[in-house]
């Protein structure tokens, strides 16, 4: 490639939507087992080991929150005259390319937590028959208005 | 347009019924209805008065109904698309764009043929088909012919080929071997004579069945290449096989994925192949993809380029001017060997302790076990090989069931690198390669190249295929 685009990381927004999704996962995963600990210690005879479910979920939730920093780190994306490029992957590292012209559509969708952040889930979508679409999950809205209006799709 | 199509049974807007026959194909669908008719006759039911006669209103019903599904079925070919209408209650109209349409096979069984009538199966490259059943023969080959003049347009630089030139055929001597040589069948086989000598031993009469089982199916799946001719009329590829039942299929060349050489082990020892090519319909739903892509199901090896070639072009790259994967493929084959071997070394040895064999069963499963482990992973990386040109892609894989596959760069859909962490360790990485159309027996794969290697493979494909616009992109 002579003109060359640089890789694109994911916004820093897209961080932070990720780790509140860990929080409230592991938020909900926490509560809950905490009120089920609570209930079971009315209980007589109940071990207070038990304690070390929601320690546990702690744990996780906090790894998973370092998880999706560095997996975050690993995405980037590029849209050359010629290509759709998305790379990924911290164990298992993936580079899809996508040639311009078999692209046949593009969708966006966004949850409400996305919505709030301003960043969306922006798919690429070819006629092949096993890598349906590329994917780049929490994708800056602006990035995605941008890839759709390069591609004259908006 | 209604060139070609009879004027019969067909309205001022071009609609067309099915053939009456259909009747019979809904009533079969229904037959849960008359088999709950049945049930509410039988006798210890003792239903009040007015339930006794419910069967026989269930059965009218069944058969009205039928009757209107029929009557509201239709379909027509208006310049731009294929429509078919259906549903009494709940309508439905399903369009067909005509240049969207892949393939278009005609299927008909046994004793459709009696009556003369066949089911149509046209396929774009979505999932949604639209079948046609059943259709008078003569009704199925006009349909086609008007399906075919304008959805297979040729484009671009056209195949220097005589129409009507053929392909291949499948004479009853290399139907023979057809069947001998197949993989499936001699490993029934093996298991078949395995089982009759448990059945022997251990006076379990049963014992060999399964593998009987086992080995109707490629019988009968030969059975459907009886008669089997493939030929090139125009732009595009015909084929028609079976007697008792006839299945024809043709695709526009243009429409053709990849074209698939298959050399399993048997076969290459008898100096056969197997030709097979994918087009992007992804719905032939019923037949397998093997059977309705075979292009030539047993010529003598070698015959693979003339044939590609027809079907594709003209093909610069040669086997032996494949690319190597890198040779640390061959310490992960080892590896990976080793996780299935030692375990199994273990198990034998354990159960050669129980039976009171000592552990003579391992060493020679690890004396025989590692050297063939070696020796495969090394044959496995001498099949290994990928190669790339302005036009094509060639990857060859497989040390027993080898297949070289060939694919338009111009078809490639999209490109994935990819490397587990092992591979990432040593500086390797897969290219997984898609197009529109179904790939045979396993993805399209350059396994193990040096991640430098990889990359360029992908970059090039990719490059290449965006600057090649399809009409509709497959």
């Amino acid at each position: 490639m002579t003109d060359v685009v640089e890789l694109k990381p994911l916004d820093k927004s897209a961080l932070t939507v990720r780790r509140l999704r860990v929080l409230i996962g592991t938020g909900v995963v926490f509560v809950v087992l905490v009120a089920a600990v609570l209930l079971l210690l009315t209980l007589p005879d109940t071990p207070t080991s038990l304690w070390i479910g929601p320690a546990l979920v702690v744990v996780v939730g906090a790894a998973a929150w370092w998880w999706e920093g560095v997996e975050y780190s690993r995405w980037a994306w590029r849209l050359t005259p010629d290509l759709f490029e998305v790379r990924r992957g911290v164990v298992f590292r993936r580079v899809n390319l996508v040639p311009r012209s078999r692209i046949q559509n593009v969708t966006t969708k966004a949850g409400p937590l996305q919505r709030r952040f301003g960043v969306l889930t922006l798919a690429v979508h070819t006629a092949g028959t096993r890598t349906k679409s590329v994917e780049i999950l929490d994708i800056g809205a602006g990035h995605a208005e941008e890839i759709r209006r390069q591609l004259g799709l908006a | 347009m209604t060139d070609g199509l009879h004027e019969v049974a067909q309205d001022a807007d071009g609609w067309r019924r099915l053939h009456p026959l259909t009747i019979l194909k809904e009533i079969g669908s229904l037959a849960w209805a008359i088999v709950a008719a049945f049930v509410l006759d039988f006798e210890p039911m003792d239903l009040p008065g007015d339930w006794a006669q419910a069967d026989a209103v269930i059965a009218v019903a069944v058969f009205v109904y039928a009757i209107a599904r029929y009557a509201f079925t239709a379909y027509r070919v208006t310049p731009t698309s294929l429509e078919l209408r259906r549903g009494v209650i709940v309508k439905s109209l399903q369009q067909m764009p005509r240049d969207r349409v892949q393939a278009v096979a005609t299927n008909a069984g046994f004793v459709s043929r009696l009556f003369g009538v066949t089911t149509v199966e046209v396929s774009a490259a979505d999932a949604e088909d639209i079948q046609l059943g059943f259709v008078s023969e003569e009704d199925a080959e006009a349909l086609r012919l008007v399906l075919e003049r304008q959805a297979f347009e040729p484009e671009g630089e056209g195949h220097a080929v005589q129409p009507g030139e053929p392909v291949a055929t499948l004479p009853v001597g290399r139907l023979i071997v057809y069947v001998a040589t197949d993989t499936v069948l001699i490993t029934g086989l093996a298991a078949f004579a395995l089982g009759i000598v448990a059945a022997a031993l251990t006076r379990r009469f049963w014992a060999p069945l399964p593998a009987f089982a086992a080995m109707a199916w490629p019988l009968v799946r030969a059975f459907a290449l009886v008669g089997f001719r493939s030929w090139i009329e125009q732009d595009r590829l015909r084929i028609q096989a079976g007697i008792l039942g006839r299945r024809h299929t043709e695709s526009p060349l243009d429409r053709i994925q990849l074209v698939q050489v298959r050399q399993p082990l048997l076969r290459r020892i008898f100096g056969y192949e197997t030709i097979s090519m994918v087009t992007g319909d992804i719905g032939v739903s019923s037949d397998s993809v093997q059977l309705a892509g075979a292009v030539a199901p047993l010529v003598p090896a070698g015959s693979w380029r003339g044939i590609a070639e027809t079907l594709l072009g003209p093909i610069a790259l040669a086997e032996d001017g494949l690319e190597r994967s890198s040779p640390l493929t061959v310490r992960r084959t080892i590896l990976r060997g080793l996780l299935v071997l030692v375990p199994g070394i273990v198990l034998v040895g354990w159960v050669g302790r129980r039976l009171g064999l000592g552990v003579w069963p391992a060493v020679a499963l690890l004396l025989v076990g590692i050297p063939a482990l070696v020796v495969y992973s090394r044959a496995r990386w001498e099949v290994l090989g990928w190669a790339v040109d302005e036009r094509h892609l060639m990857l060859r894989r497989g040390v027993f069931d080898r297949r070289l596959t060939i694919v338009p760069v111009h078809k490639v859909q999209d490109v994935m690198v990819r490397a587990t962490p092992f591979q990432h360790r040593l500086g390797l990485a897969t290219v997984d390669v898609d197009t529109a159309g179904l790939s045979l027996s396993g993805s399209v794969l350059a396994v193990d190249l040096p991640l430098d290697r990889a990359r360029y493979l992908a970059d090039h494909l990719a490059e290449i295929a965006a600057r090649i616009a399809l009409p509709d992109g497959v």
